[in-house]
């Protein structure tokens, strides 16, 4: 029985608002673009809530790249990182509007923006197309809060990052798991997953995805979802919001496996957001 | 207890194909069947999701329910508005629930059942715990799951013609008897002339010409024809709305087009929001656990 949870009484607001996004051009594989300005001056302490990530570029080729925006506080030319969010572009031949995700909410607000601060993004992806303009904004929620937030202090981060993602291939057998993969080492301060994108390349693909903590063959679920590939391949970029974010204790080894319904080899890509700590968890 | 959770979450059909949700001569106006996911819960059992497509076949607005009891006397314990991506299309096609569905006691017949705009068939795996050990969920006879407008497409919004100016207010609601909180919001349709368009839409309170505006969401039409838009742009957390407060939505977008949107909602409610200093958690009147159920509205 649960009867009591915290519930918002404040306004979202954008930034920039009632407006194109802002847009940042790649400058190659897994280098920042540079710093786009998303607001000049924000007019109270805030919670950062959201961001919002994609690209029209037309589909000439198939593209498939992890994507990291990366939020930042200060002038331009003195930017410092307040949080890193991980997304993903697919896009396949002829389908120039096929992606994954767009707007991530952060799940756990980042409390980290104070009134008058200059607010800009940057992006790093993957592919060696480029350059490629990327477009983004973010959204966030002015203090004091008159009703109650779920937040952090402490940046968001993702894994991995500045690289690809984490890749699994199943064998030849439907639902049968692969052996774990290792996120994280077994040392680090605790964990709460956020969110996590899992990239398949194959029609329909039924893939099931789990958490592991433990040491090697020792490991534990902690996590299990579903993740479902675009029939025309390529296309999905499935993420998911973790509402209640999955908790992995400090020093505890995080791992994952997958399965899926196929009696052929399936590969799968998979990047986390997290924090390491919630103010009122 | 806390929000988050260490786990372990569930899945049914877990290891076997999707089950396919009955979809003979359905329509909003009419119910497909009640499709069995669990015969018997073996736990108290907390909802957290489904993740669902269509198998190759085109896009759909649905409504989803939840629902106990015996075959044929099935009871809708909550329903949300989702939209079901175009099989051909990939993208998130996972409803994770902002606040798990909580309640279910052990021993529970679970079921689902849709209604929908095309009659397309809709596979589903359900996503659950038992013995959840996060209590942020609400039991679905407290504040159930429910969406507005009910068995429809959506409220439709048509956009003003110079890009970025804000459509006119669209009343979602003259105001609900309870209090509730807003999860999510749904905005689709077929949209052919809006492709990889920039959108942002306000939710408004108070009475027509004088709407305050309470949130703003961000978002991006991938391609309306085949349905890539979000199936839903989600909030964090609830946002509270009092009772008996009037709703509106309004859109604004890059381009010049007026092609009409869809909009819906999905939120939880009643709630009661008590002030507790600077948390205002909210509960609802508990007045009954487990056994039979208590009717469910829409």
């Amino acid at each position: 029985m649960a009867t009591v949870i915290d519930v918002l009484q404040d306004r979202q607001y954008v930034m920039p608002s009632a407006a194109d996004t802002s847009a940042v051009t790649t400058h190659g594989a897994w280098t920042w673009s540079d710093w786009v300005e998303l607001e000049a001056s924000m007019n109270a302490d805030s919670v950062l809530t959201g961001i919002l990530a994609w690209t029209n570029m037309a589909g000439t080729a198939n593209l498939n790249t992890p994507i990291d925006v990366q939020i930042g506080v200060g002038t331009a030319g003195n930017e410092t990182e307040i949080s890193t969010f991980r997304t993903h572009h697919a896009r396949g031949v002829n389908d120039p509007s096929a992606q994954g995700d767009v707007f991530i909410p952060s799940v756990v607000g980042i409390d980290a923006l104070s009134s008058g601060d200059r607010v800009s993004y940057r992006m790093q992806w993957g592919s060696t197309v480029d350059p490629v303009t990327l477009r983004g904004k973010a959204t966030y929620i002015e203090k004091p809060l008159t009703g109650a937030l779920f937040t952090t202090t402490d940046p968001m981060q993702c894994l991995p990052f500045g690289t690809t993602n984490y890749t699994l291939t199943t064998g030849t057998t439907s639902y049968v798991f692969t052996s774990w993969d290792e996120i994280r080492a077994a040392s680090g301060p605790s964990m709460y997953i956020t969110y996590a994108v899992v990239h398949q390349i194959t029609n329909l693909t039924l893939m099931e995805i789990e958490f592991g903590i433990g040491s090697a063959s020792s490991e534990t679920t902690i996590y299990r979802w579903v993740d479902i590939g675009g029939i025309k391949g390529n296309q999905s970029g499935a993420g998911r919001p973790f509402y209640n974010p999955i908790y992995v204790p400090a020093n505890a080894r995080l791992a994952w496996r997958i399965r899926c319904n196929a009696n052929a080899a399936r590969t799968a890509t998979l990047s986390i957001n997290y924090v390491e700590s919630i103010t009122n968890p | 207890m806390s929000r988050y959770t260490a786990g372990p979450t569930l899945l049914t059909p877990t290891a076997a194909a999707q089950v396919q949700l009955d979809v003979t001569g359905i329509s909003f106006a009419t119910w497909g069947d009640w499709t069995e996911y669990i015969a018997s819960t073996a736990n108290p059992t907390t909802l957290l999701g489904i993740s669902a497509h269509t198998n190759g076949g085109g896009g759909v607005s649905a409504e989803i329910a939840f629902g106990l009891g015996a075959a044929g006397n099935e009871v809708e314990i909550g329903k949300f508005a989702y939209h079901i991506i175009s099989g051909g299309n990939g993208g998130p096609q996972t409803y994770t629930l902002q606040v798990p569905i909580s309640g279910i006691e052990a021993g529970q017949r679970l079921c689902l059942r849709q209604r929908q705009d095309t009659g397309t068939g809709v596979f589903v795996v359900l996503h659950y715990a038992e013995d959840f050990d996060s209590d942020y969920c609400l039991d679905y006879d407290v504040s159930p799951m429910n969406c507005l407008p009910l068995a429809s497409v959506g409220t439709s919004l048509t956009p003003s013609s110079t890009a970025w100016a804000n459509s006119s207010w669209v009343e979602l609601t003259s105001g609900l008897s309870d209090a509730i909180g807003i999860a999510s919001f749904m905005l689709g349709g077929y949209l052919a002339a809006a492709n990889d368009t920039e959108y942002e839409f306000d939710i408004g309170t108070g009475a027509a010409s004088s709407e305050t505006v309470i949130w703003t969401q961000p978002g991006v039409n991938l391609d309306g024809v085949t349905r890539r838009e979000p199936p839903v742009d989600a909030l964090s957390s609830l946002r509270y709305v009092p009772s008996n407060t009037r709703i509106a939505v309004r859109l604004r977008k890059q381009g010049t087009s007026t092609t009409a949107w869809t909009f819906k909602m999905n939120y939880y409610g009643p709630i009661h929001l008590q002030a507790t200093g600077t948390m205002f958690p909210f509960w609802g009147d508990h007045t009954h656990i487990g056994g039979g159920m208590m009717p469910f509205m829409g």
